[in-house]
């Protein structure tokens, strides 16, 4: 009995890399070849019996299926996945579990299947309410096909619901983006998630602003957005809890929070990353290569890393301070030996001349103005 | 009275104009008498240091002894010393070019005479040597070789009828250079019965043997053990060993009179290895030291401070070890109010700063930081007392200035004629005063301006290359220095005055140069949590101002499935681009920031 009430908690993320056609600003790893779907669950659950021994030493207390697309598959899929979890593991401590959705990939007895199966929280993409926009981001819905997705959702009896919005994108004007807010408001979700768009190298959307077909975000509207969300959001009682989260009282997403205060997470099938026993790891991103590595019985990683002390500070920082509670100073100090406060005196001084920070006897954080700057302020105190 | 021995031996150096071939011709000798193999030969073997492959120009000296069977069936020595290629190192050219006794002319069989071909030829005809032309690269369609013949005898009166035809490139008629090397140079004279009487025209410091002294023996020989002195310091050294480059290090047992070679002698304070010295036999000295050897002044100075954590002394310590292989180099100790402790360096032009703070950075790991370049200004109190300025924070109040004279250079500029009108405006707006002009040949024209030192050395050699797409060429001396009306400009960061920035120009130009810097320094400096305002000023009156707008966006949204590493990665390279800054008040500003505002940039014109 003591045993298990020392169990260290764990978290799982799941990569499910399909998709039903790519968006044009994604670089995640992820395909639209769905004749791989089977070969794929099968591998999956071949790297879960490598990990039996982790499963079975961690509480879980978190589960994310996330993507690409994860509600694309056949919902039997995700199920066996479960199965095969909890012959290492009861889950009895489960808190929460998510799976990523989008609209156009879902139907009642999907639903139905992710409520049996103990799915208690679902995140749903939906980016903006404008069908112009979801156009050319290349979504594979309009906000009608995603209204009907929400309201099934909501009618299988999911309390926990998660939306995604994006702002800064090409062609969106303030006006559009107030409009989404306000839409989203209306359907009351638990939590929402709103990113600000990342041109990466990699994507369709970097070549279309290349060419000169689509404009470059522009970074002061980029912040209006930003800065607009947040009073909105505020004041319909949405907290800004991380730097892209906002959620209702007690609705914050323990998944995320696992990440941001490095408690250990398992991470599961292709691209997917780790952080165990003080290691982070990173699986590898070719189908071929992750088939074969896990045919020869060995897990499918692609780098390790040792985080070492010095790592662990900054990392605590870095990520600490991506959250509106910030960082624990005191106890730092404590764990590491270090006099927080002291060694970045100057720049302290500086970032609460701008506002930037705040802090009191034990906690620093960022200030929702410098949340916006949130990587340079970090960068100043690491 | 020249021996047997010394019949055999021919010391040359090789002159051209920049991109006439020169580095590829000396490959080309060494390759063609064998001294390295096809596969051994790393392409222009001569140019060792990165900095100088990368700019494909030669800056250090290097020297290489060649053996080469004549047709007339004996073995020469040929001693091949090489030269540098741009307007900052003639000193340079003029060390080497004392140690020979002729020098190949490379000039570019379409391109033909250009400034730097006249320049080096009258450096070489200073020295008397035996000039033996070589026309490079006939085999383009462009060359046009009866013509640069012509050219050559006409402006540089220099017999070129059977100048060999060549090219390096391509190693055609490599052999005719060779033969005209050993037919028309003259063997070294001298006596290796005299007193030792050896020119150091170029030392390397090693840590294992101390500085290497590469020397010219006129007179008398020098042999492991002997007792040797530095003639302007009357030092003393044992030697260690003697030696020679055939191209790599190769021990010998003597170096004896017309022979080309390196003595170490455990010489650890690289000061007392100065170039251009003469060295001789401690117990048997000659009576005069050689002449030929000229000194040249720096004109460029500029402050050199460390940056974030580097000490003051690496600094120094890497100064010592330039200045050794670098005589045009000088420095002495100072302090600012916004760097602290450092150092003010003299330069020979803004390139040769620019190679140095760059050695510095590369070779010898330094974090540095440079401040505004200047030129030495006289400036005359009202008490009548003449002082020397070259660190505008160091100048004296206004109010206690009678009069200030800044240098003016001869300047000769040749150009092909349909950029004439380009050069003239440039030189218009830089303050100078045409001389002369004159045609050269159909195309090519020839301009002497006198031009301000201060309006030379920042960008004018860039933008002559700019305006002239590449086909203008520069050389300049210095004249005299003249009264001006010179203003001390302040560059203001944050409303907080930098005195590293500080510069002093004339004032009809202060208002240009204040504004450009104002926008080069918007450029520059990041953005950061607070907007920014850069300002230029005469005393109290803002010339000039800009403003760099506080940044609005650094934010990771999104850390994709746990992948940390990604972020973690992005902000260890920020934090890494942090500490090449300097902070100025609450403003970091990037370190190359003094010299990029001075730098050319098309933009601007």
């Amino acid at each position: 009995m003591m045993m298990k009430i020392n169990k260290e908690i764990l978290g799982i993320y799941i990569h499910i890399p399909f998709c039903k056609s790519k968006c044009i600003y994604c670089d995640f790893v992820s395909v639209t070849n769905q004749t791989l779907i089977d070969k794929y669950f099968e591998y999956l659950l071949k790297e879960i019996e490598m990990y039996k021994e982790v499963l079975n030493r961690f509480k879980v207390v978190t589960i994310y299926f996330g993507g690409g697309t994860p509600s694309l598959v056949n919902g039997l899929y995700i199920e066996k996945v479960i199965n095969k979890i909890k012959k290492y593991n009861d889950l009895d401590k489960l808190l929460e579990f998510t799976i990523e959705v989008n609209p156009g990939t879902i139907n009642r007895k999907k639903i139905e299947i992710y409520k049996k199966i103990g799915i208690n929280r679902i995140s749903i993409g939906l980016q903006s309410t404008n069908n112009n926009i979801l156009k050319m981001l290349g979504r594979i819905h309009d906000y009608e096909e995603f209204l009907e997705s929400y309201n099934l959702i909501r009618e299988v009896g999911f309390n926990n619901v998660s939306l995604d919005l994006m702002f800064g994108l090409p062609n969106q004007t303030i006006e559009m983006f107030e409009s989404s807010i306000d839409k989203v408001i209306k359907l009351n979700p638990e939590h929402i998630s709103a990113y600000s768009l990342k041109v990466e190298e990699s994507t369709k959307l970097y070549k279309l602003i290349e060419k000169g077909i689509l404009e470059e975000p522009n970074e002061e509207l980029d912040r209006n957005m930003y800065e607009l969300l947040i009073d909105k959001l505020g004041e319909n009682k949405y907290n800004l809890y991380e730097i892209s989260n906002f959620s209702k009282k007690g609705f914050e997403s323990k998944h995320n929070m696992i990440y941001w205060k490095r408690e250990n997470y398992l991470g599961l099938g292709l691209a997917a990353h780790g952080f165990v026993d003080n290691k982070r790891y990173g699986n590898v991103i070719s189908f071929d290569e992750y088939f074969n590595i896990i045919d020869n019985e060995t897990k499918p990683i692609e780098e390790v890393s040792d985080i070492c002390e010095e790592e662990n500070l900054f990392e605590e920082i870095m990520l600490g301070l991506r959250l509106l509670r910030g960082i624990n100073y005191k106890e730092i100090n404590k764990k590491y030996n270090i006099d927080f406060i002291k060694e970045h005196n100057q720049e302290i001084v500086e970032l609460l001349e701008e506002k930037m920070i705040e802090m009191n006897n034990e906690r620093m954080w960022i200030t929702e103005k410098g949340m916006s700057i949130s990587n340079t302020i970090i960068t100043k105190l690491i | 009275m020249v021996s047997e021995r010394q019949s055999r031996i021919r010391n040359f150096s090789i002159i051209a104009h920049i991109d006439h071939g020169k580095s590829t011709l000396a490959d080309r000798l060494i390759e063609t008498t064998g001294q390295l193999t096809k596969r051994e030969m790393e392409e222009q073997i001569l140019d060792t240091m990165e900095l100088e492959r990368e700019r494909g120009i030669t800056i250090k000296l290097q020297t290489t002894r060649l053996k080469y069977v004549a047709k007339d069936g004996i073995e020469y020595i040929l001693n091949l010393i090489d030269t540098p290629g741009h307007v900052d190192f003639t000193y340079e050219v003029s060390r080497s070019l004392a140690a020979c006794e002729g020098a190949v002319l490379v000039v570019d069989a379409s391109q033909g005479v250009e400034a730097q071909t006249m320049a080096n030829v009258h450096l070489a005809d200073e020295v008397g040597l035996e000039i033996v032309p070589v026309l490079n690269k006939i085999d383009l369609p462009s060359a046009r070789p009866d013509e640069i013949i012509q050219e050559i005898e006409d402006d540089l009166a220099i017999l070129a009828e059977d100048a060999p035809r060549i090219s390096a490139k391509e190693g055609i008629n490599i052999e005719d250079v060779l033969e005209a090397i050993v037919k028309k140079i003259p063997a070294p004279n001298g006596d290796e019965n005299k007193p030792l009487k050896a020119l150091i025209f170029d030392s390397i410091y090693n840590s294992y043997t101390g500085a290497i002294a590469y020397v010219r023996v006129f007179d008398g020989q020098v042999k492991k053990g002997d007792k040797i002195k530095m003639m302007s310091n009357e030092v003393e050294y044992e030697v260690t060993e003697v030696g020679i480059h055939a191209p790599y290090k190769k021990k010998v047992d003597v170096l004896r009179a017309g022979e080309v070679g390196y003595i170490t002698a455990s010489i650890k304070n690289v000061k007392d290895c100065n170039v251009g010295d003469t060295l001789t036999n401690a117990e048997n000295p000659t009576e005069k030291p050689m002449h030929g050897y000229k000194k040249v002044t720096p004109m460029v100075y500029c402050g050199i401070y460390p940056l974030g954590d580097q000490k003051v002394d690496d600094i120094r310590d890497a100064l010592e070890k330039l200045q050794l292989n670098d005589g045009s180099l000088v420095y002495e100790a100072e302090t600012s109010v916004a760097l602290g402790y450092g150092f003010r360096c003299g330069f020979l032009g803004l390139l040769h700063l620019e190679i140095i703070q760059e050695r510095m950075i590369r070779e010898f790991n330094l974090d540095i930081i440079s401040t505004s370049p200047s030129v030495i200004y006289n400036v005359v109190l009202n008490s009548g007392e003449k002082i020397k300025v070259q660190n505008p924070s160091n100048l004296p109040d206004l109010t206690l200035i009678r009069y200030m004279e800044e240098p003016i250079v001869k300047a000769d500029i040749m150009v092909l004629k349909e950029y004439v009108g380009n050069v003239m405006a440039l030189c218009e707006e830089r303050r100078g005063t045409m001389l002369d002009m004159h045609y050269l040949d159909e195309k090519k024209m020839m301009l002497n301006y006198e031009l301000p030192l201060n309006e030379v050395i920042y960008d004018f050699f860039d933008t002559l290359k700019s305006i002239t797409k590449g086909y203008g060429s520069l050389d300049y001396e210095l004249l005299e220095y003249r009264e001006s009306d010179l203003v001390k400009i302040d560059i203001l960061i944050n409303k907080e005055r930098i005195d590293a920035f500080s510069m002093i120009l004339h004032r009809s130009s202060a208002v240009y140069r204040g504004r450009r810097i104002c926008k080069k320094l918007q450029e520059t400096i990041p953005k950061h949590m607070f907007a920014i305002p850069i300002q230029a000023a005469i005393g109290s009156n803002v010339i000039a101002r800009e403003n760099v707008k506080a940044m609005r966006k650094d934010v990771t949204s999104k850390c994709y499935g746990g992948d940390i590493t990604r972020k973690k990665k992005l902000l260890e390279k920020q934090k890494k681009g942090k500490k090449r800054m300097q902070k100025f008040g609450k403003v970091d500003v990037p370190q190359n920031a003094f010299l990029e505002v001075l730098k050319y940039d098309d933009e601007n014109k």
